[in-house]
């Protein structure tokens, strides 16, 4: 096959000339800015067959489309009727039916979820971490401390020092003094592994936000988070660990246990891996009692019907981005594409919004390189990443 | 672009649209409504007919389709779901008027420019005259390539032709325009658009 005849056996060439859109023309575009040698041939026969082999359109307009298709919704509605009266007559059926519930909710709640967040891409990120370009250590209101990209340690001794990447003394603090809160801004395409000066093990995930103080001289111990983070806490009786989201509080003695609470999410998720962990309401009455977690639970606050559900999980899934690993199971594929906007710090836009609720199950090691991630990806789904630009694809 | 990713995309739509998910309607009436309505109305002009058309098409598909359990390609499934429809509408249509008026007919007008007479090439000149005197059958076989994914095996099936024969229809004109490349001067610039 020479190169024209390749062009005549793709489809998407014929649909660029004959119905274009907004999609098929980035393809193009993008095709030809990458193909520079082929460029020249590809804008010939297209001009060709514009001059010469147009003809008359016939379309519908928008409003005609508009109505058309509602006069089918509700056809299919009473297809959908008469069909289920076929099904009770198998009895069987009744559980496809019961399926197709569970189905609808679902969908329905990736359809709250994709509207959440374009709305999100459309006001801008107003949270913090989306504000940085890099890695940031506010200590008290006044100083800053740029920290490396990727993924950063910062350790806090019992003598008030703080030692990045186990090497460099960032900073030493006077213990006499009262305590500085301290604000790690960590942006998305990068992470942070923190020790507290309680000893408290702290990995802060891409895209996230934590206050804490340089030491806990209070009766509890309090951080503020924001996006998520993995805690692996000191014990101490005495003095309660808090941490801190906009909707939720968790208290815990000392334990291991995860918390997912982006802004742009709908949900707010406690994983407990070891220990105990009591959940209570941010603001008053959320919650109407505290709910107590055993390990092995995941707690999953609706922030839309402020509700709360317990449910047994396997712990690992939730824990693995620490070493990073992301691991799925029966994933809709949005909510990976997510975490990998986060990790990557880059945008993925679906030409359709349907392709994101493949479901996947897998494992992925995200510290290989970017592309061979996405590679692995495409064989899994069936679907192609297309770069844009360095920070863009579209998944068709 | 993986065109076997594609279908199996499509596939898991269609499996969706089968049970009963709104979503999957909209994906796959959105992708394919213009190409069904430019496909329909070459065979009719009766727009109301061809609207009752795709709307039987859907409510069919969903509601027997079952017997395809997994249609090869969606696509061809559509176009010729379609094509069904509308020539026993027609049939119904036209019982008690002109029954033996129904003849397949496939209306496909190319447009030919004002400035005609300057194409001084003989090669084009030709494909024009060909463009005009294409029978029904040429005339769907070129639309369905030019507006489809479908395969010269589908569309063969469409035209009932052999797919070699429908492969080499295609070649015939669009060779004519490959061996006119770089004869036509384009203007400076041309590329840089």
């Amino acid at each position: 096959m020479d190169f024209y005849e390749r062009l005549i056996e793709n489809p998407l060439f014929f649909k660029w000339i004959y119905h274009p859109s907004k999609e098929i023309d980035a393809y193009w575009e993008y095709y030809l800015v990458t193909n520079p040698n082929h460029a020249f041939q590809i804008k010939t026969l297209k001009k060709q067959i514009e001059d010469h082999l147009k003809y008359e359109e016939k379309k519908l307009t928008e409003t005609e489309k508009r109505k058309l298709a509602k006069r089918i919704i509700l056809q299919l509605g009473k297809a959908e009727r008469q069909k289920k009266r076929h099904l009770v007559v198998r009895n069987i059926m009744r559980y496809a039916a019961v399926a197709f519930l569970f189905f609808f909710i679902g969908s329905s709640l990736v359809y709250l979820y994709m509207g959440n967040r374009q709305s999100q891409s459309i006001t801008g990120n107003t949270g913090l971490p989306s504000q940085v370009q890099e890695p940031l250590l506010i200590i008290g209101n006044e100083e800053q401390i740029k920290l490396n990209q990727g993924t950063s340690e910062l350790s806090y001794s019992s003598d008030g020092e703080i030692i990045l990447n186990h090497a460099q003394v960032l900073k030493k603090e006077d213990n006499n003094e009262p305590p500085k809160m301290n604000t790690l801004v960590i942006p998305y395409g990068s992470r942070s592994d923190i020790t507290l000066a309680d000893g408290t093990s702290v990995w802060l995930n891409a895209g996230s936000r934590l206050i804490y103080p340089s030491r806990f001289v209070d009766k509890t111990r309090e951080v503020f988070l924001t996006g998520e983070a993995f805690f692996d806490v000191k014990k101490n009786d005495e003095q309660p660990f808090v941490v801190k989201t906009v909707d939720v509080n968790i208290e815990v003695l000392g334990t291991r246990f995860n918390v997912l609470a982006y802004p742009e999410d709908y949900s707010v998720q406690t994983v407990l891996a070891e220990g105990k962990v009591a959940l209570k309401g941010a603001g008053a009455g959320l919650f109407k009692k505290t709910i107590q977690l055993v390990p092995g639970q995941m707690a999953y606050f609706n922030r839309k019907s402020k509700e709360t559900n317990v449910s047994k999980v396997d712990v690992e899934p939730y824990i693995l981005w620490t070493q990073g690993l992301f691991s799925f199971s029966n994933t809709d594929f949005n909510r990976i594409t997510k975490k990998l906007e986060r990790y990557y710090d880059i945008v993925f836009h679906y030409d359709n919004p349907m392709k994101g609720t493949i479901q996947i199950t897998g494992k992925l090691d995200v510290t290989q390189d970017r592309e061979e991630v996405f590679e692995y990806l495409e064989k899994l789904t069936g679907l192609y990443f297309m770069k844009i630009t360095e920070r863009q694809y579209v998944i068709k | 672009m993986d065109h076997l990713a594609n279908k199996e995309y499509w596939q898991i739509i269609w499996e969706k649209f089968r049970s009963g998910n709104r979503g999957a309607f909209e994906t796959i009436y959105n992708e394919f409504i213009d190409a069904l309505f430019s496909y329909g109305s070459r065979i009719t002009s009766d727009k109301a007919l061809l609207e009752d058309a795709i709307q039987d098409l859907f409510v069919d598909i969903y509601s027997y389709g079952s017997v395809l359990r997994k249609p090869e390609s969606l696509e061809y499934y559509l176009f010729i779901t379609l094509k069904r429809i509308i020539y026993k509408k027609l049939k119904e249509k036209n019982r008690f008027s002109h029954p033996e008026h129904l003849v397949e007919q496939f209306e496909l007008t190319f447009e030919i420019e004002a400035n005609e007479q300057e194409i001084a090439d003989d090669c084009l000149k030709k494909l024009r005259t060909e463009l005009q005197n294409l029978d029904v059958k040429k005339r769907e076989l070129l639309f369905l390539k030019f507006n489809s994914g479908l395969t010269y095996k589908e569309i063969g099936r469409f035209v009932k032709q052999s797919p070699g024969a429908v492969k080499k229809q295609v070649y015939r004109l669009l060779n004519t325009i490959r061996n006119n490349l770089g004869k036509t001067p384009y203007p400076p610039g041309f590329l840089d658009n």
